[in-house]
């Protein structure tokens, strides 16, 4: 195919980036001009900026990112008011500057939370995750050998919807996007795979209540339901994974025994 | 910690709180419509329903302190988990793109929430403080109410309250549903409209009376 004429033109834009030196430094926005092939991805973008800055003896930007192939739930980044910018269910590793055209400005600002504080100019410090998780995330038995497959079975409705629920990666973009920097889309979500599941059930109350309270504890806001949460997540969760959340969070409040 | 402190503090223990008391204001908001359509019948009608009203007797102080504890409630609720919201933001974005069901009404609810809230101060001075004053003004409450709604001024502000409503209520009425987990893919876009639905009836229903009675005079 050496003959075919996709030869690609490259475009110039001009990236306006968060840069910040450290959580307590004030930080500000700086302009840089790029040139990038409609075949990169965002991060590749970001990455041959960062080559020219310290072929200039500058610092690189730093951002994070992990798998680069949308599953590990590291990269961030809010692009023009969007996290993970203006695609559907698509993580920053996975958007294509084909997105884009010669002579766009591009606006690259962190994910902005109190609970999500910014380690260095895009690098946020999401361990507010973990701890949420750590509060009750889990089922309490031992893990030995992986069980027979077929040992508890599920039906395939429930089956599909905790699927759906634990397809969330924990990025954070929901965070990002909520007016409020609730958590609640995350939470919802992995209180949701556990409680749809046999396996889930015996720790259903004192999960709900763990994962709320260290949700709280952590600074995250309340939801006032605008869903920009659903229509930011990379992996297509649904906030009547926050109702199902609230049904269990109010039944476990009142009728709880732990 | 006692269990109905704890979801009481809890955020989704607020919303919660939020909810039902909103969805009990609509209550009483839809039960306000019905008694001032009497003014379609004239003013002798609406000061009828009045002393109906009235015969409650001490029954009728009972309601109305439950009416404000609603209020009081939910605006403090709301003020509450409104700046704890604001707080989990801390530094706003440069650039921001809504999406999902973000609407003018649903981002402004802090907002139509306080002119509803001013609307209701400058209501109740209207109409209730002189009564529980026992001034004489009132005596003819249907008379008081006509002159207040047909003069401009009593007009403008009565709209921009009604805005105000319609606003808080086009957002309101399906978020409290999901607040309480009541979701389905069955009936959610069902719930949604029919708050916007809710939202309409109630303003041209509260709308309706004035300009009637505009036309009529
Ligand atoms: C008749 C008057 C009112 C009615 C019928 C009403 C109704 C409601 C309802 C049903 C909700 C939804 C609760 C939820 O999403 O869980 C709500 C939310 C809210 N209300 Fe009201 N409300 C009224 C007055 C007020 C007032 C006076 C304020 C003044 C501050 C206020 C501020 C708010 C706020 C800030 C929210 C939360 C916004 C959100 O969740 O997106 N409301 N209201
Ligand atoms: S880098 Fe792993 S999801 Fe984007």
């Amino acid at each position: 195919m050496g003959s075919s004429s996709t030869e690609t033109k490259m475009m110039r834009l001009n990236v306006e980036i968060w840069r910040q030196a450290g959580p307590s430094d004030g930080g500000g926005f700086e302009s840089y001009k790029v040139e990038a092939s409609p075949d990169m991805s965002f991060l590749e973008m970001l990455d041959v900026l960062n080559e020219k800055l310290m072929a200039d003896g500058r610092e690189g930007i730093a951002f994070d990112h992990d798998c680069r192939e949308g599953i590990c739930g590291m990269c961030s980044l809010v692009i023009n008011g969007q996290p993970h910018g203006p695609e559907n269910e698509t993580t920053t590793c996975q958007l294509h500057m084909r997105n884009y055209k010669d002579g766009d400005s591009i606006t690259i600002e962190p994910f902005r939370a109190t609970a999500f504080p910014i380690v260095k100019d895009l690098v946020i410090d999401r361990s507010a995750f973990d701890r949420i998780l750590q509060a009750g995330g889990y089922i309490s038995v031992n893990t030995g050998a992986a069980p027979d497959a077929h040992a508890v079975q599920v039906p395939k409705v429930q089956a599909d919807l905790a699927m759906d629920a634990a397809a969330c990666i924990g990025c954070g973009a929901c965070v990002a996007a909520c007016p409020n920097a609730a958590a609640m889309l995350f939470t919802a979500a992995k209180v949701s795979q556990l409680a749809l599941l046999p396996q889930g059930q015996a720790e259903r109350s004192s999960r709900a209540i763990a994962m709320v309270d260290q949700m709280d504890k952590e600074g995250f806001g309340a939801c006032t339901n605008h869903y920009e949460c659903m229509a930011a997540c990379p992996k297509g969760i649904t906030v009547e994974n926050i109702a199902r959340m609230n049904r269990d969070h109010l039944r476990a409040s009142f009728t709880s025994r732990d | 910690m006692n269990a109905l402190r704890r979801f009481l503090t809890s955020s989704l223990g607020q919303k919660t709180l939020m909810a039902l008391t909103g969805l009990g204001l609509v209550g009483f908001l839809v039960a306000h419509l019905a008694g001032n359509l009497t003014l379609f019948q004239g003013a002798e009608a609406l000061n009828e329903y009045e002393h109906k009203l009235e015969s409650f007797g001490p029954l009728l102080y009972v309601a109305e302190a439950g009416l404000g504890l609603l209020f009081v409630v939910h605006i403090g609720l709301a003020l509450r988990v409104t700046a704890r919201n604001r707080e989990a933001r801390g530094v706003g974005y440069r650039q921001r793109t809504h999406m999902g069901e973000s609407t003018v009404a649903s981002r402004s609810m802090l907002i139509s929430g306080l002119v509803l809230l001013l609307f209701l101060l400058v209501h109740l001075i209207d109409f209730r403080v002189p009564k529980a004053m026992g001034s004489d003004s009132v005596e003819d409450m249907g008379v008081a109410v006509i002159d207040r709604l047909t003069s401009p001024i009593g007009f403008l502000i009565y709209m921009v309250g009604l805005t105000a409503m319609g606003l808080h209520l086009r957002h309101a009425f399906a978020s409290a549903f999901q607040t309480l987990g009541v979701s389905h893919p069955r009936y959610s876009l069902w719930l949604r409209n029919a708050g916007f639905g809710l939202a309409v009836v109630l303003f041209v229903g509260f709308a309706s009376i004035p300009i009637y009675l505009m036309f009529q005079s």
